[in-house]
């Protein structure tokens, strides 16, 4: 039952690899399973790897609904 | 932010004598439906369900709207099994393709499995039937399930495909990571009175979705305990017993089973609704790490209470079948990696670190 956050993509760099921030805290991720991913993009992330992109209206709805839950220390800087 | 919002699961293992002394088991996972889904329309719970899960969004939505058609009297519709099995079989795939092969220091196939996680809908079964045939088995799916002992022998020895190679090295010896907790039964073995006793303990008893057990044991769920009968699956259990690699091998049974499950009728059911009582529906649905259930109370057209009950807190349970398939390992070299390959093999959806203390 893990959650899927919304991480915005910061930087890409070679080898399909990227800098995303989640909630203020920046990870390394894999894109080797997503194409055509853009920074400034959303994704899922599982445990290294980017697994599905995200339009922003779709991000920043599951981002609201997180805080609704009262998960708002993960979308403080999303 | 300390740790991650949807938590991880944490092992701290004491070393004596270079055997395993105590196993201790914490998960930071938060148990979120409840405070998710109250007041929601039933609609609107199974839209923010495929939202929020990342991994199983499919089996969590079609959870959702499964019991809640129970509450309000639906029954048991006959829910489309397909996207339920598509996720499964993506989770199959990404451990035998990128996960196993990495820790047995062998090279992952990402474009195998990017091509199973973009294949449209309608061409799914016939991409994971080529897939198993020209790269997992090196043959068709029917015949390398027709395996008997020898058989699988055979295979692991001389198959050829990196599979094969992966399993030849877990089948020279004896399993390790034995779990001697009972096996959780798998859905088809649910009737209405077991699911109104799990249904009643997860409404009413606090930590019970956390910490589960079933009859006062816990209990292990996963793709073993759907696929124990298959020929391959039977033949590695009575010469390995259930360990690490009983758990990889039920995977690659089950993803050669789906492409005929996906193309027609299977007998094993994917998901199943009961209504405990009235105004409460409870579902159940198999993934790729166990059985996964939802229990719900409407109210007035709107959840009142949720609980979701995920396999991880069976396997994960802090006296379950990781505790034990850990506390039985034997002593002797690689205890540390052997330690990381067992807690894998139960494939927690979160992720997870293992420490080592000397006592």
């Amino acid at each position: 039952m893990c959650l899927a956050i919304p991480a915005r993509v910061v930087e890409i760099n070679d080898n399909d690899q990227a800098i995303v921030d989640l909630g203020g805290v920046r990870k390394d991720v894999s894109l080797a399973l997503v194409e055509g991913v853009r920074v400034g993009d959303y994704v899922i992330v599982h445990v290294g790897y980017a697994l599905t992109r995200l339009d922003p209206e779709e991000a920043e709805k599951t981002l609201a609904l997180m805080a609704e839950a009262g998960l708002t220390e993960l979308v403080a800087g999303a | 932010m300390s740790t991650a919002p949807e938590g991880r699961i944490d092992v701290v293992l004491v070393r004596r004598g270079g055997r395993v002394a105590s196993v201790d088991i914490r998960s930071s996972r938060p148990q979120l439906a409840r405070r998710f889904m109250a007041g929601r329309t039933p609609g609107e719970a199974a839209e923010l369900a495929g939202l929020i899960f990342s991994l199983c969004g499919q089996a969590q939505r079609t959870a959702v709207q499964a019991a809640c058609l129970a509450a309000r009297g639906g029954g048991d519709a006959p829910w489309d099994p397909t996207p339920v099995r598509m996720e499964l079989a993506r989770e199959h795939a990404w451990r035998l393709l990128l996960d196993w092969p990495r820790e047995a220091g062998l090279a992952p196939d990402m474009n195998n499995l990017l091509t199973l996680r973009q294949v449209p809908p309608d061409q799914f079964a016939t991409a994971l039937e080529t897939l198993l045939r020209e790269t997992l088995l090196g043959e068709p799916p029917s015949v390398w399930l027709a395996r008997d002992a020898a058989g699988l022998q055979d295979w692991c020895r001389h198959g050829g495909s990196q599979t094969a190679r992966l399993f030849a090295r877990f089948g020279e010896v004896p399993d390790t990571g034995i779990s001697t907790a009972p096996p959780l039964p798998s859905l088809a073995g649910w009737d209405e009175r077991m699911a109104t006793t799990l249904a009643r303990r997860a409404m009413d008893e606090g930590d019970f979705c956390a910490r589960p057990d079933w009859q006062g044991e816990t209990a292990e769920t996963g793709a073993l305990t759907r696929v124990w009968h298959q020929p391959p699956m039977a033949a590695w259990l009575s010469r390995h017993g259930r360990g690490l690699g009983a758990r990889l091998l039920a995977r690659l049974v089950e993803l050669a089973l789906l492409p005929r499950q996906l193309s027609q009728d299977s007998d094993s059911p994917t998901i199943r609704a009961w209504s405990p009582w009235q105004g409460t529906g409870m579902a159940g649905v198999e993934t790729s790490r166990g059985l996964l259930f939802h229990v719900v109370r409407l109210k007035g057209g709107r959840v009142e209470d949720y609980r979701i009950l995920a396999p991880t807190e069976w396997n994960f349970h802090p006296s379950g079948p990781l505790a034990q398939a850990l506390q039985s390992l034997p002593p002797g070299p690689n205890l540390e990696s052997r330690a990381r390959l067992v807690t894998r093999s139960l494939d927690p959806c979160v992720d997870f670190g293992v420490e080592w203390r000397d006592a």
